[in-house]
C-alpha cells in the first residue's frame, strides 16, 4: 500500500516537473511587433508617414479644437452647444483668463505634441531603417524616402506653429527622447529657427513635389512644396507681428520679406488659382473644393465604415440643434455678421441665420430653429460647417464628406498682399492680390446658396459686374490698404481657424476683445482680456509632470 | 482491516471540525506505544483503532499528560485501566463511548435510583438541515446520567424524571436544553455554532483550528448570507466583517459590488482574490449563495501570504456545502428554498412638472438678460398639448416611464445531499431571476453544483466538484456620466412626450424639433419623441433599444483532487481546477432617427463571443504531527495557473427590416465589421507554511511563497513573499485560568509581504503596430498608418505590500461574549503605476513603473454576544473598522487627476493625501450684493454667484486655488447583526453604515446648475438665491451660470449613513405538525428598508471600481429596496 502511494506521488511529481517547462511564463501578447520586425513589414515607411498626418484627423482634438481656439474664443463666434455647461472650456478661453487646467488648451497641447512625437519617431525610424524599407515588395528608393522626410518636416513645423500661436513658447522636442527626459520651454526665437529650418528643408528638398504636379486622385491631402511655402509665410507673418509688438526679438521686416518671397514663389510657380465660385468650397458636397487648385492642404473625409472612416465631429458639433439635428456648437457672433459688406455673398456663405430655410432631402423645407440652447443670443450658425441634407448619406450628419481646408490659395494671396505692404513693396501688386480675392467673392461667386430655399443674408445680394466691382468694391490705393487686407482676411477666412492668430500678430487682440465685451457682453466673452491673457497658460498637468523643469508663463503665475 | 478503514477524524476536522469521531463496531483490542503522550493523543489512538468515541472535559483533556503505554492487541478496558489508574482517572464505556472523569468525582453513570417515576426517554438529534448528529452528549440535570447519540443521531436515557432538563451539547453546535414533559420521543435540532476554539477555519491550502490561528481571519457562516435578494454573495457580506467594505457600484442586477479589504493599496486593481473550494476566482457573482457553507476573509499578511502574488487585496475563501459522511446506510435530505421579492427604488428625485419647468427655464433666461423662452402663449399651448395627449398638464415623468414598478426577484433552490461512511455528495440547482427597477435590466442565472467525496482506501480520498452556470443580463446604459439611463430619466424635460405619433395640438414652436417627417409608419422605433429641451436621449427609447443587447455567459467551474495519506502525519494532495467560461453578447440597434442626439442611420446587428479557459494545478505535501507538548504542521506545494482567452466580434448593417426575426448577421446587407483578440497569461508558484505550537499556548507560523508571473519581463518574473506570525493563548496560562469570567484569550502579531501583478499584459515590451487606422490620401484612398504603439518598461516588477497586524481575541462568560480587536498597517510599495509622462514627449502611452507607495492603517473590532434565556435566544454581533489611507510617494510623478464626470477633474491622488481625495475650489457662501463683490477678488462675479476662496491669497481666483475639498474614505465603517429566536420564531436585523466620508454629488452640476437646460428638482426654485431669498447654499438661476459650475465643495456632502440592510422574521412550523417533513420555515424579509443619512442624492452608498473616482455620485442606477417572502423546506 505504501508502495502504491509512493507510485502516485512519484508520478504526480514527475508530471509536475515536466509541466512547468522553462517557457511556461513566457506569454508575450499576440498581434504586436517589435521595432525590428515592424520596419521589415511591407509599407512600414509610408505607414509611419501616415501616422504623422493622423493627429489632424482627430475631429475633436484637431478640427473642433482649432476652430474653437481660433474663432470661438475671439470675436468671430461663441462656443454655443447645448447649454453653458457644454464644453465650457471654450467660453472660458473666450473670457480671456483661462485656468491652466483648461481642457481646450490641454487638448491643443496634447494633440499637437502627439503629432510632433509621431514626426520625431518617423524621422528616427527613417534614419535607422530607411535603407531597408520596402513598399509593395520593392525596396523604397532614396527619392521616395527623401519625400517622406520632407513631408514629416513640414508636418512637424505645422504642429509647432499651431502651438506657438496659442502658447508662444513651448518645449522644443526634435528627437525621440528617453521617457525620463524633462524639457523646459524653448524661447520663441528658438522655435522660430526650428520651424523655419524644418520648412526650408521641406521646401528645398527636390523630392517634395509641387501641388500642381501631384495627382489629385492619389495624392490629394499630402504636403506639397506650395503648402510648405505657405506655412512658412504664415509663420513668418506671425513672428513678424510678434516682433513688431515687442513680443519677441528680431527684425520684423525681414520676416515679412520671408513671407512675401515664399508666397510670391507659390503665386508665380505654383500654377494655382481661386475657384471662381466661392459656393464650390462650402456648398456641402465637397466634390470640387478638396481637389481644386485653390485648396493646398486639408484633411480629406469620407464615410467608409469598411475602413473605419467616419465623418468629422465638426460636421455634427457645429450645426444647429433642434430640427437641424446638430449639437449647436460654434455660433457666429453678431459682430462677425456686421463686419461683412451687405453685398458680400460671403456673409451668406459664412453665416446661417435663425429661420433660414434649406431644402430637406424629402423635398420639404427645413426651417432652421436656433432657439432654446446656448445660441439664443447670436441665433446664427456657420454655413462653412453645414452640410445640407442632400449631401449626407442617409441624412446623417456624421456621414458627409465635410472637411476642413487648412490652406487655401486665397490665404496665399492675402499673405502676399500684407507682406508686400509691410515690406514697402508695390501697392499695385498688393492691391492686385487683395482684389483677386474680393473679385472672386463679389463678381464670380453665384449669389445664391444652392441648397437653400430662403437665406436672410441673400436679400441684399445682387449680381455685380466687373465694372461695378472696380468702381465700388475693389480696394484702391486711396484706401487704407492694410486695414482692407485685415478686414478681407476676417471675411474670407472666417471660422476657418485664423482669427486669434491674426489678432495676436496684429497686436489688436486686447483692444478688439475689450470693445467686443463692452458692445455685447454675452457670456462675458472678452471680460477678462488684458495684455496678460496671451500667451495662454501651459496646461498645469504638463508642468506637474515635468518635475518643475517646465514652468508656467509669467503672465499666468 | 486497516485497509478498509477511513481516516474519518481527519476528514471531519478538515470539513466541519468535530473533535469527536463516531463509534463503530470495530475491534475492541488495541495496540498502543506511546511515551509521554497527552490524554488527547491517547484517546485519538484508541478512537482510531476502536472507533469508540470518548467524552472528557476540555480541562481534563488539556491537563493530563505523561502517559506511557506499550501494549499489543490488549483488551481496551484493560489498557484504559492501566493507563488511568496512575493518573487518578476513571472511565466507563457506554454506547461505544468512553466517559472519562476524575476518580474523585461521582461515577460517570448515574447511580441507580429507586424513584418510581423514572422512565426511559429516547429521541434523535439532528442539525438544522435535518442530518443526524452523532456524538452529542446528553446530560440530565440534577443527575450524573449521561449518554451520547449514535450515528443515526439517536439516543436513549433511562431513569429520567418529568421536570428534569436534558442538556444536549457537542462541539460545533450551540447547546440546547429541554425540559422533560412526557416520555414521547424527542426530536432535537441543534444549531451550528461558530464558537469555540476548536472550531476549524479554512485557510490557504488547508484548515486550522481557530485556537491555532496566528493571523487575522474572519469567518462568516453561509447561513448569515442567505435570504437576501442578492445575486452575489459578496453583497450579503456587507456589514458582517470588520474592515471589509462593500459598496454597490450601481443598482442594476448583476453589477458586481466593489469589495475592499483593509482599504485601497493601489490605484490599480483592488479586488480581493476569491478561492472557491480551492479554485481561485476574481469574482463570485456566478456562485449560488445558498451553496456556501462558510466564507473566510483572510485579512492580514500572515493569512494571505500563502497566496502571495494575488493576495495584496486580501483573500476570501469560500467553502461550499458537502453531504454528510455518516452512517452505514445511505441517508439523504432534500432541501427546497424559495423566495419571491418585490423591488422598488430606495429614493427618487422629485423633479419639476411641465409648468414648473417652463417657469424655471424662463427665469433662467430672464436672469441672464435674455428674453423668456416660453411666452405666456407658448405656455398655454404646451399645457394644452400635454392635456390633449396625456390627459394631464403635468408633463412626462420620465422616471415613471422607465421604472419597472415592483420589480420581481425570484429565487428557487433545490439541494439534494446524501452520504454514508466513505461517500458523500451534494447537488444543488438554483434559478434566480431578477428584474431591474429600470426596464430591460434584468438578470437571470441557472446554476448547478455537485460536490462528491469518496474515500477509496483508508489512505486515499477522492473529491470532485463541478459547477455549471448560465447567466443572462439585459443592458441599460450605465456608467456613462451624464448620459446613463437613470440620470437622463431625471433631467430630460417634462414637455417632451414619450411618443410623437398621433400627437394633437402640437404648438408651432415645438413642431420642427419633433422631426415628425422622420416617423416611419412601419417602424415602431421611429415613434419615440426626441427630447426637445436638452441634449439627452429619450429614456424610454434608450431603454427599449438597449434591452436588445443581451449578454449571456456560460461557465463550467470544477475540480478534482486526490488526498494520499502517506503516513499518519504526512499527506499529499494534488488538485486540478478548471474554469471554462464563454460569453456571448448579442446586439441589435434599429434604424431610427429621433433627432441629432439620438439616431442610427443603419440598423445594425452584432455579436461578440469570448472564451477564457483557466487551469490550475496544485500539489501539496503536508505534515501534521504532535508529540507531547509540541505540535507542528507544515506544508510545501507548487501551483501552476494558466489563462488562455480569445474573443471575436462581428457586426453588419443594413437590415432590410427591424423585425426581430432579422436580428442575425446574415440578414444584414452592408458594412461587415470584424474584430478579434487573443491573450494568454500564466503564474507558477512554490509555497510553504510551517506552524508550530507549544502546549497549545505559544504558536508561530511562517509562510513563504515564490511566484513567477508572465506579466513581467524575463528578469523580473519572480517575486518572493514571506510572512511570519506568532500567537499566545494566554487564556490558558495559569494566571488566566483562575479568572472565571475569561474563557479564552489570545494575542496575535504578524508581519508579511504580499504581491500584486495585475497590470496590462506585455507592459514590459515596447511595441510597434502596422495597423493603426487609416487616413485618406487622394480621392479617398485609405492609407494605413503604423509605427510605435506602446513603450514598455522592461524593468517592471511585482508590486509589494507589507502588512503588520496585532490582534487580540478574547472570549468571556463561557464563550457567550467574543471580542476580537486588530490593528494593522499595510504599506504598498512599488505600486504599479502608469506614471503619466508629459504629453510633450510625444508618446502614445505612459509606461508602467513601480512608482508609488500607499499606506493603509486602522483598527478593527468585532464583538459578538450570544445567549439563551429559556426559550428566548438572542445574539448581538457588531463590528467596526477605522481606516486611514495615505499616499506616501508617487515615485516623483505628479499628482494623478481622476475623472468621474465628462471632462472635469474631480479627484487628485498626491503624496501625503488619501488616494482620490476630492479636488476643487472651496466656496464661502454666495455673493449677496455688489458691494461684497467689489470688496473681493473674484473676477466677473455677480450677486447670486458662489464665492470661491482665494486659497493661496494671491488676489486672483484661478486653478491654483483648488484644494482638498473632501475625503471619500470613511473614518469608521460598521455593521450590526442582531438575531433573536423565541419558540418557533426567529428574527434578524442587519444594519451597516459609514461615518465621516464625503460624497461628491456631481449630478448637481447638471441637475442644480440653474441654467434651465436640464429638468431640476422641484425645490430648486425655492432654494435658489434671489435678491429676496438670500441663500448661501444654492446659487442663482441663470442660463449663463457658467462660473458656478466648477468642481467645488458646493458638490461635496457628508456621506455618513446608517442603513437597515436586512430585517427578517421567520417561523418554523412545530415538529408535531409535520410528518415526513423534516423542517418547514416561512420567512418574510425587508432589504434596504431604511437609510438614515444627510446626503441629498439618491443613495449614500457609492462605490467605484476605480479608486480615482470613489464616492463620486454620477447619477448611478438607483439601489433597490425589497420585500421578500420565502420558504425553507427540508425532507
Amino acid at each position: 500500500m505504501k508502495f502504491n502511494r509512493l507510485i502516485i506521488l512519484t508520478a504526480v511529481a514527475a508530471l509536475g516537473v515536466s509541466a512547468c517547462k522553462k517557457d511556461y511564463l513566457n506569454r508575450d501578447p499576440y498581434g504586436i511587433l517589435d521595432e525590428g520586425e515592424f520596419f521589415k513589414t511591407d509599407g512600414a515607411g509610408l505607414k509611419m508617414l501616415t501616422s504623422c498626418y493622423q493627429p489632424m484627423a482627430d475631429g475633436w482634438g484637431y478640427t473642433v479644437n482649432k476652430v474653437a481656439i481660433m474663432d470661438e474664443s475671439v470675436d468671430n463666434a461663441d462656443a454655443g452647444g447645448s447649454d453653458p455647461g457644454d464644453r465650457p472650456q471654450t467660453t472660458e478661453v473666450g473670457r480671456g483668463r483661462p485656468l491652466s487646467s483648461n481642457a481646450l488648451l490641454n487638448e491643443t497641447w496634447s494633440n499637437r505634441y502627439r503629432g510632433i512625437g509621431k514626426c520625431n519617431q518617423a524621422l528616427a525610424g527613417y534614419q535607422k531603417e530607411g535603407a531597408n524599407l520596402v513598399q509593395n515588395g520593392v525596396k523604397v528608393s532614396a527619392e521616395t524616402l527623401a519625400r517622406y522626410i520632407a513631408e514629416v518636416k513640414f508636418l512637424r513645423a505645422w504642429y509647432y506653429l499651431d502651438l506657438v500661436t496659442v502658447f508662444k513658447s513651448v518645449p522644443l522636442i526634435t528627437a525621440v527622447e528617453d521617457p525620463s527626459v524633462r524639457k523646459p520651454k524653448a524661447s520663441i526665437e528658438e522655435l522660430r529657427t526650428q520651424i523655419y529650418s524644418d520648412l526650408d528643408e521641406a521646401i528645398n528638398s527636390p523630392h517634395l513635389p509641387r501641388l500642381a504636379s501631384m495627382s489629385s486622385a492619389t495624392e490629394a491631402g499630402r504636403a506639397s512644396k506650395d503648402a510648405a511655402l505657405t506655412i512658412k509665410a504664415r509663420a513668418a507673418l506671425f513672428f513678424a507681428g510678434l516682433m513688431e509688438n515687442a513680443q519677441m526679438q528680431g527684425d520684423a521686416k525681414a520676416d515679412y520679406e520671408l513671407a512675401r518671397v515664399a508666397t510670391e514663389d507659390v503665386i508665380t510657380n505654383g500654377n494655382l488659382s481661386l475657384l471662381p465660385d466661392f459656393n464650390d468650397l462650402y456648398r456641402g458636397d465637397y466634390k470640387v473644393g478638396p481637389f481644386s487648385k485653390e485648396v493646398l492642404f486639408g484633411v480629406l473625409r469620407n464615410y467608409d465604415p469598411a475602413f473605419g472612416m467616419g465623418g468629422d465631429a465638426f460636421a455634427i458639433m457645429n450645426v444647429g440643434r433642434n430640427n437641424v439635428g446638430g449639437w449647436g456648437g460654434n455660433t457666429p457672433t453678431r459682430d462677425l455678421a456686421s463686419s461683412f459688406d451687405s453685398r458680400d455673398p460671403r456673409k451668406m456663405l459664412t453665416i446661417i441665420s435663425h429661420e433660414d430655410i434649406f431644402l430637406a432631402s424629402n423635398g420639404s423645407n427645413e426651417v432652421h430653429n436656433y432657439k432654446g440652447y446656448f445660441n439664443d443670443f447670436n441665433l446664427q450658425h456657420s454655413r462653412k460647417a453645414f452640410v445640407p441634407q442632400q449631401y449626407r448619406q442617409n441624412n446623417d450628419l456624421q456621414r458627409s464628406n465635410w472637411q476642413p481646408y487648412w490652406i487655401r490659395y486665397a490665404e496665399v494671396l492675402l499673405i502676399n498682399a500684407e507682406a508686400t505692404v509691410k515690406t514697402g513693396g508695390s501697392t499695385v501688386t498688393a492691391l492686385d492680390r487683395l482684389n483677386q480675392v474680393r473679385r472672386r467673392a463679389f463678381v464670380t461667386t453665384v449669389k445664391k446658396d444652392g441648397p437653400a430655399v430662403y437665406r436672410q443674408f441673400a436679400k441684399d445680394l445682387k449680381d455685380i459686374t466687373d465694372q461695378e466691382f472696380n468702381t465700388t468694391y475693389a480696394i484702391t490705393s486711396s484706401d487704407d490698404v492694410l486695414a482692407a487686407i485685415k478686414k478681407e482676411r476676417r471675411n474670407e477666412l472666417a471660422l476657418e481657424g485664423f482669427r486669434l492668430y491674426d489678432l495676436i500678430r496684429w497686436g489688436t487682440y486686447v483692444s478688439t476683445m475689450k470693445t467686443f465685451y463692452t458692445t455685447y457682453g454675452f457670456a462675458d466673452k472678452g471680460r477678462d482680456v488684458t495684455d496678460k491673457s496671451w500667451p495662454f497658460p501651459i496646461p498645469q498637468v504638463e508642468i506637474d509632470r515635468s518635475n518643475n523643469v517646465l514652468v508656467q508663463h509669467d503672465n499666468y503665475l | 482491516m486497516y485497509k478498509n478503514r477511513i481516516s474519518i477524524t481527519l476528514m471531519l476536522i478538515l470539513t466541519i471540525g468535530f473533535m469527536h469521531a463516531f463509534a463503530r463496531g470495530y475491534s475492541q483490542k488495541v495496540s498502543l506505544k506511546l511515551t509521554n503522550a497527552n490524554l488527547k493523543e491517547l484517546m485519538t489512538q484508541i478512537q482510531k483503532q476502536t472507533g469508540y468515541d470518548y467524552l472528557v472535559s476540555q480541562k481534563l483533556l488539556n491537563s493530563v499528560d505523561r502517559i506511557n503505554v506499550n501494549v499489543e492487541q490488549k483488551d481496551l478496558e484493560v489498557v484504559l485501566s492501566k493507563c488511568f489508574e496512575p493518573l487518578g482517572l476513571s472511565f466507563e464505556i457506554r454506547d461505544k463511548t468512553i466517559f472519562i472523569k476524575h476518580k474523585t468525582q461521582k461515577s460517570a453513570v448515574a447511580d441507580i435510583s429507586t424513584r418510581v417515576q423514572q422512565q426511559k426517554i429516547s429521541g434523535t438529534v439532528k442539525n438544522n438541515q435535518g442530518l443526524p448528529i452523532s456524538g452529542v452528549t446528553i446530560t440530565v440535570s440534577g443527575s450524573t446520567a449521561a449518554t451520547s447519540t449514535d450515528e443515526a443521531g439517536s439516543f436513549s436515557l433511562d431513569r429520567v424524571t418529568i421536570g428534569q432538563s436534558l442538556s444536549f451539547s457537542i462541539i460545533g453546535y450551540l447547546s440546547a436544553q429541554f425540559k422533560v414533559q412526557n416520555y414521547d420521543a424527542l426530536s432535537v435540532v441543534l444549531e451550528e455554532s461558530v464558537k469555540g476554539l476548536d472550531e476549524v477555519v479554512v485557510v490557504g491550502y488547508g484548515t486550522q483550528r481557530k485556537r491555532d490561528l496566528t493571523g487575522s481571519v474572519e469567518q462568516i457562516s453561509g447561513k448569515d448570507l442567505k435570504s437576501m435578494p442578492v445575486r452575489n454573495a459578496t453583497e450579503a457580506l456587507q456589514g458582517q466583517a470588520a474592515g471589509v467594505q462593500i459598496t454597490s457600484t450601481g443598482g442594476s442586477p448583476g453589477t458586481p459590488p466593489a469589495v475592499r479589504i483593509r482599504g485601497i493599496g493601489t490605484v490599480n486593481d483592488n479586488n480581493p482574490l476569491y478561492v472557491v473550494d480551492g479554485l481561485p476566482q476574481s469574482d463570485i457573482g456566478w456562485l449560488n449563495p445558498n451553496d456556501i457553507l462558510s466564507m473566510e476573509v483572510l485579512k492580514d499578511a500572515s493569512a494571505t501570504a500563502i497566496y502571495g502574488s494575488r493576495a495584496a487585496n486580501g483573500v476570501i475563501m469560500i467553502t461550499t456545502q458537502k453531504g454528510p459522511q455518516t452512517g452505514d446506510e445511505l441517508t439523504n435530505l432534500i432541501n427546497f428554498d424559495a423566495y419571491l421579492g418585490l423591488q422598488n427604488p430606495v429614493k427618487v428625485y422629485d423633479m419639476m412638472n411641465a409648468t414648473e419647468f417652463m417657469d424655471y427655464k424662463n427665469l433662467a433666461n430672464t436672469n441672464a438678460g435674455l428674453p423668456a423662452f416660453f411666452s405666456e402663449e407658448n405656455k398655454k399651448e404646451v399645457l394644452q398639448f400635454l392635456k390633449s395627449n396625456t390627459g394631464s398638464t403635468e408633463g412626462t415623468n420620465w422616471w415613471k416611464e422607465i421604472n419597472q414598478k415592483d420589480a420581481v426577484i425570484q429565487n428557487y433552490d433545490i439541494a439534494v445531499s446524501g452520504g454514508m461512511k466513505n461517500l458523500s455528495y451534494r447537488t444543488s440547482l438554483n434559478y434566480l431571476d431578477q428584474e431591474g427597477i429600470i426596464q430591460g435590466s434584468n438578470y437571470d442565472r441557472i446554476s448547478f453544483r455537485t460536490n462528491i467525496e469518496h474515500n477509496l482506501r483508508s489512505w486515499l480520498k477522492f473529491s470532485a466538484n463541478i459547477g455549471v452556470v448560465s447567466e443572462g443580463r439585459g443592458n441599460v446604459l450605465e456608467g456613462s456620466p451624464g448620459f446613463n439611463t437613470a440620470f437622463i430619466a431625471f433631467v430630460a424635460d417634462p414637455i417632451s412626450p414619450v411618443y410623437r405619433n398621433n400627437l394633437q395640438d402640437i404648438p408651432d414652436f415645438l413642431k420642427a424639433g419633433l422631426f415628425l417627417d422622420r416617423i416611419d409608419p412601419n417602424n415602431p422605433w421611429s415613434m419615440y419623441s426626441p427630447i426637445l429641451m436638452t441634449n439627452k436621449e429619450n429614456p424610454v427609447a434608450q431603454t427599449e433599444i438597449y434591452k436588445n443587447n443581451r449578454w449571456k455567459g456560460k461557465a463550467i467551474k470544477g475540480g478534482g483532487s486526490v488526498d494520499v495519506k502517506l503516513t499518519d502525519w504526512l499527506r499529499f494532495r494534488s488538485n486540478i481546477g478548471v474554469d471554462l467560461s464563454t460569453g456571448v453578447s448579442n446586439s441589435f440597434t434599429p434604424k431610427y432617427y429621433l433627432n441629432g442626439n439620438q439616431f442610427n442611420s443603419d440598423a445594425t446587428v452584432g455579436v461578440s463571443n469570448s472564451k477564457t479557459d483557466y487551469y490550475v494545478w496544485e500539489n501539496v505535501l503536508s505534515l501534521d504531527k504532535r508529540w507531547e507538548d509540541h505540535y507542528v504542521t507544515a506544508l510545501v506545494g507548487t501551483s501552476a495557473e494558466q489563462w488562455k482567452s480569445e474573443s471575436s466580434g462581428a457586426s453588419k448593417q443594413g437590415l432590410v427590416s427591424n423585425a426581430e426575426s432579422q436580428w442575425i448577421i446574415d440578414a444584414a446587407s452592408i458594412n461587415p465589421q470584424a474584430s478579434g483578440s487573443k491573450w494568454e497569461s500564466a503564474l507558477n508558484s512554490y509555497f510553504s507554511r510551517i506552524f508550530y505550537s507549544y502546549k497549545d499556548r505559544y504558536m508561530v507560523t511562517a509562510n513563504f511563497r515564490y511566484d513567477g508571473s508572465s506579466n513581467f519581463g524575463k528578469d523580473n518574473k519572480w517575486g518572493a513573499f514571506p510572512s511570519v506570525s506568532a500567537g499566545w493563548n494566554f487564556g490558558e496560562e495559569g494566571f488566566a485560568r483562575n479568572l472565571n469570567w475569561l474563557s479564552s484569550g489570545k494575542l496575535r502579531a504578524s508581519w508579511g509581504r504580499i504581491g500584486n501583478q495585475n497590470i496590462g499584459r506585455g507592459a514590459y515590451l515596447t511595441t510597434y503596430s502596422g495597423n493603426q487606422g487609416y487616413y485618406y490620401f487622394g480621392q479617398y484612398n485609405p492609407q494605413l498608418s503604423g509605427g510605435s504603439s506602446s513603450i514598455g518598461n522592461a524593468a517592471i516588477k511585482w508590486e509589494k505590500t507589507e502588512q503588520m497586524d496585532v490582534g487580540l481575541d478574547l472570549s468571556f462568560l463561557d464563550r457567550k461574549l467574543d471580542v476580537t480587536l486588530d490593528y494593522y498597517k499595510k504599506t504598498t510599495d512599488g505600486m504599479l503605476l502608469n506614471v503619466p509622462l508629459p504629453n510633450y514627449l510625444g508618446y502614445s502611452n505612459s509606461p508602467w513603473s513601480n512608482a508609488g507607495k500607499v499606506e493603509n492603517k486602522g483598527f478593527e473590532l468585532a464583538v459578538k454576544y450570544t445567549n439563551k434565556i429559556g426559550e428566548f435566544g438572542y445574539s448581538i454581533a457588531a463590528n467596526a473598522a477605522t481606516l486611514k489611507n495615505k499616499v506616501l510617494s508617487l515615485g516623483g510623478g505628479e499628482p494623478i487627476p481622476g475623472g468621474g464626470w465628462i471632462s472635469y477633474t474631480t479627484t487628485l491622488t498626491e503624496v501625503g493625501m488619501p488616494i482620490g481625495y476630492y479636488y476643487g475650489f472651496k466656496t464661502d457662501g454666495i455673493f449677496q450684493n455688489q458691494a461684497e463683490i467689489d470688496n473681493y477678488v473674484q473676477a466677473g462675479a455677480v450677486p447670486g454667484d458662489l464665492r470661491f476662496v482665494d486659497i493661496n491669497k494671491d488676489g486672483v481666483i484661478n486653478s491654483s486655488d483648488r484644494t482638498n475639498i473632501g475625503d471619500p474614505f470613511p473614518d469608521l465603517t460598521y455593521g450590526l447583526n442582531l438575531g433573536a429566536s423565541y419558540k418557533n420564531f426567529d428574527f434578524r436585523v442587519l444594519a451597516q453604515g459609514a461615518i465621516g466620508n464625503d460624497i461628491m454629488n456631481i449630478v448637481k452640476i447638471d441637475m442644480k446648475s440653474g441654467v434651465g437646460w436640464y429638468n431640476a428638482p422641484k425645490e430648486l426654485m425655492s432654494d435658489a438665491w434671489s435678491p429676496n431669498n438670500p441663500s448661501n447654499s444654492q446659487f442663482k438661476i441663470s442660463s449663463s451660470n457658467q462660473s458656478n459650475l466648477q468642481i467645488s465643495d458646493w458638490l461635496v456632502e457628508d456621506g455618513s449613513y446608517l442603513r437597515i440592510k436586512s430585517v427578517q422574521l421567520g417561523y418554523t412550523l412545530p415538529k408535531h405538525l409535520l410528518r415526513s417533513v423534516n423542517n418547514l420555515r416561512f420567512w418574510v424579509s425587508g432589504y434596504n428598508l431604511f437609510t438614515f443619512t444627510k446626503y441629498t442624492g439618491l443613495d449614500p452608498e457609492i462605490g467605484s471600481n476605480s479608486p480615482l473616482s470613489m464616492g463620486v455620485d454620477q447619477g448611478y442606477y438607483p439601489v433597490a429596496k425589497s420585500w421578500m417572502f420565502g420558504v425553507n423546506l427540508s425532507f
